[in-house]
């Protein structure tokens, strides 16, 4: 098997997958099933971790768990992208259970108990807050770029559902790979965003804003960032029917190769190395989506191709012939 | 009749979702309340569904006083030993 890898990379039969073979270490993403919230796991290949949102207050557990199974036991940065409580519940008990570095947010507050709660605990654990805002950026691991998008430095006030739109929003770029975390923004932060920031809103993988809404994922924003892959985080049955199927419909239309779901699919992990190809793999339905599709097809089809040359030369790689 | 303390915590399509202090949520419909997401409210239950959605002004104004408070402290890094 070695010798015929040498001899496809030789012939330059996979010049498209060999970033898949370079020593660079490993970015991992989780998208934890935290039902109807969100909660993404981010270990990066120097093994930083960043926690983002924690999903309801009666996720903590579920959470927990997720970083139990992937070895983590110190969260260097968490962020809580906006204060609602679908997004910060689970926080609380993250921190009264894990080393917690230092927690992120939008700067925006909230009067419910949970916020207040999740305040109590950052003081009580003596964790450093700062908030972000467009322009920063977070320095967890050298080799992966992490540029705050959202809000904006002035936080604007009074427009529609404010405490969503003024999510913080993370561009991840780790070599040629890129993610986008978007919040719970809307259609206003996202035009805003289309007209600010066109350019760095292109992705390879979307996390879909505020769980599959109508009020986001607008067409302009979604071809903007003209994703392979968008997760939506969502809870199975939920009461507010997410993901509406207007979404679906508009992610469909932006021509998106995979949709996956955690109120189908479970938990995601995603991997990558920094090459143009990663890989997801779901918790409960079992899938493993490998993208780029076309690449992983000319490595089979390579592989196939190599492998009937061998055997119908009686198992060397060439043919030598004398002439007659 | 029960009578809890509660914030409106946001708006999903046609319901207020309504968090008790006590950590209860309840998805209301909009059309029982004007009032803005993190408004304080005392919530009227009858066998555990909500009849009705009050304001409790006051409450709201002393919720965002101490959050504010806070909320300062933390930013000046006051918590930290």
């Amino acid at each position: 098997m070695r010798l015929l890898l040498v001899a496809l990379l030789a012939a330059g039969l996979l010049p498209a997958c060999a970033p898949a073979f370079a020593e660079n270490g490993t970015l991992k993403i989780v998208i934890i099933d935290v039902e109807q919230g969100d909660s993404a796991l981010i270990i990066f290949p120097n093994e930083k971790t960043m926690l983002m949102d924690g999903g309801e207050r009666n996720q903590d557990q579920t959470v927990l768990s997720i970083l139990q199974e992937h070895g983590v036991t110190r969260i260097d940065v968490m962020v809580a992208t906006h204060p609602h409580a679908d997004h910060i519940g689970g926080l609380i008990g993250v921190i009264e259970n894990v080393d917690v570095g230092q927690v992120m947010d939008s700067g925006q507050l909230h009067t419910t108990r949970t916020f207040e709660d999740l305040l109590d605990a950052i003081i009580t654990a003596q964790i450093p807050l700062f908030s972000v805002h467009e322009g920063d950026s977070l320095n967890l691991d050298p080799a992966v770029e992490l540029e705050v998008l959202n809000p904006p430095a002035a936080l604007p006030e009074g427009i529609d559902d404010e405490l969503n739109n003024n999510s913080v929003v993370i561009k991840l770029t780790y070599g040629e790979f890129t993610a986008l975390f978007t919040g719970d923004m809307e259609e206003y932060s996202e035009q805003r965003l289309h007209a600010t920031n066109r350019e760095t809103l292109d992705a390879d993988v979307l996390k879909a804003d505020h769980r599959g809404s109508r009020t986001s994922s607008t067409d302009a924003f979604l071809h903007a960032v003209s994703p392979e892959v968008v997760i939506i985080s969502a809870g199975a049955d939920n009461t507010y029917g997410h993901p509406h199927q207007e979404v679906l419909d508009r992610i469909d239309a932006a021509g998106v190769q995979h949709v996956l779901r955690t109120d189908v699919d479970g938990a995601i992990i995603l991997t990558a190395n920094g090459g143009s190809d990663y890989t997801l793999e779901t918790a409960e339905s079992n899938k493993v989506v490998v993208v780029p599709e076309f690449e992983m097809a000319v490595l089979i089809a390579s592989v196939y191709l190599i492998s009937l040359v061998v055997l119908m030369n009686g198992g060397r790689i060439w043919k030598w012939s004398r002439p007659a | 009749m029960e009578v809890v303390k509660a914030s409106i915590d946001r708006f999903e399509g046609d319901y207020a979702v309504i968090y008790s202090d006590g950590g209860t949520k309840y998805d209301v419909p909009k059309s029982m309340t004007d009032a803005k997401a993190g408004s304080r409210v005392l919530l009227y239950l009858e066998s555990d569904q909500v009849i009705r959605v009050e304001v409790d002004e006051k409450a709201t104004d002393e919720a965002l006083d101490r959050v504010r408070k806070k909320y300062e402290r933390l930013k000046r890094g006051d918590h930290i030993l």
